[in-house]
């Protein structure tokens, strides 16, 4: 490797030693016991393992939504896990995009008006802001519907709304909760692929949790948990 | 929403109506009194000198000292009208003064007799503190004027005596009778008044009272009559006598208007105070129900305060639009009020509503609007902001 593209390399986001734990009734529950990794740009990395092993709260803490009880959090190399509330919202909105396994699209809103939320809060014009969200919906294959109220779509159709309205901000992470999950494997696989061309062509980093071993596969990235640890982080 | 709407458009509507008329009596029964026994009334001599003489002046300006009256005693009257009547003069606000001999008489048409509450006066210095021209319902004042023997008669008594102009009457007093010529009737409107007092030249009724100096009271006007308490205790002060304002006079019944006016009020803004419940619980609702959508929000970027103004946004369109339209409506319900045909007679003479247009009404109905959407729209907003999005995503999934 050269000097540059070793720099080009420099991970995106890093986990170093993340711990969360919840309260169920007494006793703590420890969702995460130490995670520590890191992803660059352009890298779809798969995060596998059973159910309650800590997937999602790995994702909300990694999505600003949450804070860890310790360990720390380095996007672009800033430190986020004591970072204000203010600059966690905005980075939010600036650089990170957000895709659950429910669609998570607001029912009274069209398919363009979801995807140009984002957008509206970092400032973009209204007319503006549509036409990107347009533009979005006609890549992921949307063109027609994008007129459409979220709740007259399909699963499949619903779910890619939710990833143009992740992308809308031109996002350097991309977080994907069980995408799939909810989703026929046509369905899936047309989901699975735009989010590798995303990545490739835009170099967004995107962490995807799924439990399909067979979509785990095909990514750049593997990390695999059990009981709030990553087991062995290992390339597929 | 549609109904908290409709209920601040209400509220509003009502509370605006419901000022306009108990202002509007109140401003009405104020004029008549104004116009029936003017703004101050000077009568009975305070019986120690001490303090009487206040009008102090040190280093050539004038002072007023004020002492405590509480337990003085009286002299009945005014013994020396001149006297009092350049003292009166000397303050700049008076407008007019009118002095006059009270007394107690039986009116006899020939058929009927009738008591009469004498009032003897200068009918040209009291129109200049009454409404009396305006309150003539038969005659006229210049018919008072020309004629020493004229009288002119409450309404009441006139029906009561089946009396009219040009008629002839008796006035049977404690001295001696005279023989009077009716030279016009009035009404007040204040039926104690209308159906007791009489008005007759000043020395007529000197000879029938039997008082051939001195008079019983003035009755002055102000130029503004809502300086007259303060007026009336410098009056009070300078000249030694009893002088009364018209608020203090009358406050039996200003007090009733007050505690009216009050309590629509208060009875009124419940309405309001149920459309912000309402308003409240629609809202509270909506935080539950859009939890979900506010947990996205929060998850791509919108800060907690953009959260909240969704909310006092809705609110604050609502209560907008219920300002808008309720004041309409209590413009449009005061004007129709105003036309009703409604006889009162007692405390005032009139034969509709009476209504009192007056800015402060709708201001006031607007704040106490704005006070229960607000709190309605903002107590819910705030839950709104303090969503935690993570928990909620968790929890739905
Ligand atoms: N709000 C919560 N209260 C208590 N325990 C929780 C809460 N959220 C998650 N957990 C627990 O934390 C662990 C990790 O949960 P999660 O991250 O959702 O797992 P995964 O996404 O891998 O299925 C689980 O044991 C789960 O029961
Ligand atoms: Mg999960």
């Amino acid at each position: 490797m050269t000097e540059q593209s070793q720099e080009d390399r420099a991970p995106l986001i890093r986990a170093e030693e993340l711990k969360h734990s919840f309260m169920e009734g007494e006793s703590p529950v420890h969702a995460l016991r130490g995670v520590s990794f890191e992803a660059q740009t352009g890298d779809v990395t798969a995060i596998v393992g059973q159910s309650g092993c800590g997937k999602s709260t790995l994702l909300y803490l990694l999505g600003l939504l949450d804070r860890p009880e310790s360990g720390e959090i380095y996007l672009k190399g800033h430190p986020m896990a004591k970072a204000s509330n203010e600059e966690r919202t905005a980075l939010r909105n600036e650089s990170i995009g957000f895709v659950f396994q429910f669609h998570f699209l607001i029912k009274e809103l069209t398919a363009r008006e979801n995807v140009a939320l984002p957008l509206r809060k970092s400032g973009v014009g209204e007319s503006q802001a549509l036409d990107r969200a347009d533009d979005l919906l006609d890549q992921l294959g949307l063109g027609e519907k994008t007129k459409r109220f979220a709740n007259k779509l399909s699963g499949g159709e619903q779910q890619r709304v939710a990833i143009a309205r992740a992308l809308a901000n031109s996002p350097s992470l991309l977080l994907a909760d069980e995408p799939t999950g909810n989703l026929d494997s046509a369905n899936s696989e047309n989901v699975f692929k735009l989010l590798m061309q995303f990545a490739r062509e835009q170099e967004i980093a995107i962490l995807l949790v799924t439990h399909n071993p067979d979509l785990a596969e095909r990514c750049d990235h593997c990390l695999p948990m059990r009981d709030g640890l990553i087991v062995s982080p290992g390339e597929s | 929403m549609s109904m908290s709407l409709l209920g601040i458009v209400f509220g509003i509507a009502f509370f605006v109506v419901t000022q306009a008329q108990t202002s509007g009596f109140e401003v009405f029964f104020i004029r008549t009194i104004l116009g029936t026994n003017g703004a101050i009334r000077v009568s009975d001599r305070f019986q120690d000198m001490e303090g009487t003489v206040s009008k102090v002046s040190q280093n050539g300006s004038e002072s007023f000292v004020f002492r405590s009256r509480e337990n003085a005693r009286y002299v009945e009257g005014v013994e020396y009208p001149q006297l009092v009547r350049v003292a009166l003069r000397e303050f700049p606000e008076v407008s007019g003064i009118s002095e006059i001999i009270e007394g107690t008489a039986i009116l006899d048409s020939g058929s009927r007799k009738h008591a009469v509450q004498i009032h003897g006066l200068r009918i040209k210095d009291h129109i200049m503190v009454s409404e009396l021209q305006n309150q003539l319902i038969q005659g006229s004042i210049d018919s008072l004027d020309a004629d020493r023997s004229g009288v002119l008669l409450g309404s009441r008594i006139a029906d009561r005596l089946r009396l009219s102009q040009g008629d002839r009457v008796t006035l049977i007093g404690g001295t001696e009778n005279q023989q009077l010529r009716v030279a016009g009737v009035f009404e007040t409107g204040v039926s104690q008044i209308d159906k007791s007092r009489i008005y007759l030249d000043l020395s007529t009724a000197r000879s029938i009272v039997g008082k051939p100096f001195g008079s019983s009271l003035f009755q002055v006007s102000i130029q503004d009559p809502e300086k007259a308490t303060e007026i009336a205790a410098q009056m009070q002060e300078t000249l030694g006598y009893r002088v009364v304002g018209w608020q203090e006079r009358e406050k039996v019944w200003l007090e009733v208007f007050k505690a009216l006016r009050l309590s629509s009020a208060i009875t009124v803004s419940s309405i309001l105070l149920l459309s912000g419940l309402g308003m409240f619980n629609v809202f509270a609702i909506m935080v539950i129900e859009k939890n979900r959508d506010i947990a996205i929000l929060r998850s791509i970027g919108f800060t907690p305060r953009d959260v909240s103004a969704v909310f006092l946004w809705q609110g604050g369109i609502v209560l907008l639009g219920g300002i808008i339209l309720g004041s309409a409506a209590g413009c449009l319900a005061t004007y129709g009020i105003s036309k009703i045909p409604l006889r009162i007679r007692g405390i005032f003479s009139t034969d509709s509503f009476v209504v009192n247009w007056e800015l402060s009404h709708y201001l006031w109905a607007i704040a106490i609007a704005t006070v229960f959407v607000g709190v309605a729209s903002w107590i819910p907003a705030r839950r709104a902001a303090k969503i935690e999005p993570a928990k909620i995503i968790r929890e739905s999934l």
